[in-house]
């Protein structure tokens, strides 16, 4: 093949997008090599792609949890798994709604319909289950879900009035522009720490090059970008 | 939840069908008896569905359905409505062009003979029309209850993918394939080609015949 087309190509968890694609611009700008490219959506529909041998290069995933998975089936390089980034979960409702201020006013009966990411295969909406079990109010609000495939998807709903609250990423909020506004920030004590595991897939075509792109994003140029997108620094959430 | 989404996408497609079948007879009929101003231009319209992506069609059905939509009133996103007229929207087409065809090939001197008769229009169309057209109209009611069980693209925009609600057998075929129980999926796979064969056996056989 060619080698210009050989790029390496990174399944990443949705809610990375926009860092990603500034941190790729910026680390094919600096060093010369195959272009990195992306392909994006829920952790577990891309985990599950990559067990079935999807050929990519690079995995970057919202959750141990579905990192666990591929490495589980041997398709990760073990050595390279690597923690780059942490978030906060939020619950957002759509501009003009009156917010709750804690999990339990979600039991209100005008949040009619709660938008949350399809819990096996979204992280943030394994979180949000987490946190509301926690809680011990999962029960009464489970019939009211409404699910997304991705965590943008959730944005989008609530963005839409489709949903009347939803769980998203805090990182997320921007993309609901002045559709949505935030509620309040789930207490961390309530859910598993939220990490973003990066790791180059077994067999990559364009391993070296993955290799340095996964580095790169645990350098300061690529974590000063995620932290103005408002990730956190891997490691600052606590493991429970 | 093999079983529920089974019952779901059984329920969902005979409802679809049946509503297609309804609206889809009346239209096939105007199309094939009414000479009126845009009447290719209103065929084409109705078989867009066919040619547009699924999804494409579940954003504009949600678009117009949405709460803020021009008949959000009718809360139907969603719901197990929304599954039904999903899929009632993407069956459509497939019924309308069956029955559109079945109408043109009746000969017009049946339906002379019927009018000189002294039977009218309706009685023409119930007595001479319809029982001509039938295995027409039949095949296309086999093809759009097909269409209606495989709907994906459409149903998970309008109807999102609720276990137990709106989870037909292709978004929990998904839904298992995207988390690894590939054994859920694969007899979901099965228990859904078994139905489409089914339907394509009994497309085959009303074909053959004559009417």
């Amino acid at each position: 093949m060619n080698a210009a087309f050989i790029v390496v190509l990174v399944s990443a968890a949705i809610s990375l997008k926009a860092p990603l694609t500034e941190a790729a611009r910026q680390f094919d700008a600096s060093s010369p090599g195959e272009p990195v490219t992306f392909t994006f959506g829920s952790s577990g529909e891309l985990a599950a792609q990559i067990e079935q041998g999807a050929p990519v290069d690079v995995f970057l995933s919202a959750s141990p949890v579905d990192m666990e998975r591929v490495a589980a089936a041997g398709r990760i390089d073990l050595a390279t798994r690597v923690a780059i980034a942490g978030n906060r979960l939020v619950v957002i409702v759509p501009r003009g709604t009156a917010p709750p201020s804690e999990l339990t006013g979600l039991l209100d009966p005008r949040f009619r319909r709660i938008a949350i990411g399809n819990v096996k295969t979204v992280p943030a909406g394994r979180h949000a289950k987490e946190a509301l079990v926690a809680s011990d109010v999962l029960e009464r609000v489970e019939k009211r879900f409404v699910y997304g495939e991705n965590v943008r998807q959730v944005v989008d709903l609530v963005a839409r009035a489709e949903a009347d609250a939803g769980f998203v990423y805090a990182t997320d909020l921007p993309l609901g522009g002045d559709h949505i506004d935030l509620a309040f920030e789930i207490p961390e004590s309530l859910h598993k720490p939220i990490v973003y595991e990066g790791a180059v897939v077994a067999g990559a075509k364009a391993a070296s090059r993955a290799r340095a792109f996964l580095k790169f994003l645990t350098s300061a140029p690529a974590q000063e970008i995620l932290a103005q997108r408002g990730f956190l620094p891997p490691g600052t959430t606590a493991p429970k | 939840m093999i079983p529920s989404a089974l019952l779901i996408s059984l329920l969902v497609a005979t409802l679809s069908t049946g509503l297609a079948v309804g609206f889809g007879t009346a239209a096939g009929w105007l199309l094939a008896r009414r000479a009126f101003a845009g009447r290719e231009l209103v065929d084409a319209l109705l078989s867009l569905p066919l040619v547009l992506p699924p999804t494409v069609t579940g954003y504009y059905l949600l678009v117009l359905l949405g709460r803020r939509g021009w008949l959000g009133g009718l809360a139907i996103p969603f719901t197990l409505a929304a599954c039904v007229v999903a899929a009632t929207v993407m069956a459509f087409p497939l019924v309308v062009r069956a029955a559109r065809v079945a109408f043109e090939e009746i000969d017009p001197r049946q339906r002379l003979a019927s009018f000189s008769l002294g039977h009218g229009a309706g009685s023409t169309f119930w007595r001479v029309e319809l029982p001509l057209a039938r295995r027409g109209l039949a095949a296309g009611a086999a093809l759009g209850f097909a269409r209606a069980l495989g709907e994906f693209g459409a149903t998970l925009m309008l109807a999102g993918n609720i276990p137990g609600r709106t989870q037909t057998l292709p978004l929990a075929i998904y839904e298992a394939a995207m988390t690894g129980d590939n054994s859920v999926a694969l007899a979901l796979c099965v228990a859904l080609t078994a139905v489409s064969v089914v339907v394509l056996l009994i497309v085959g056989r009303l074909g053959r015949g004559r009417a």
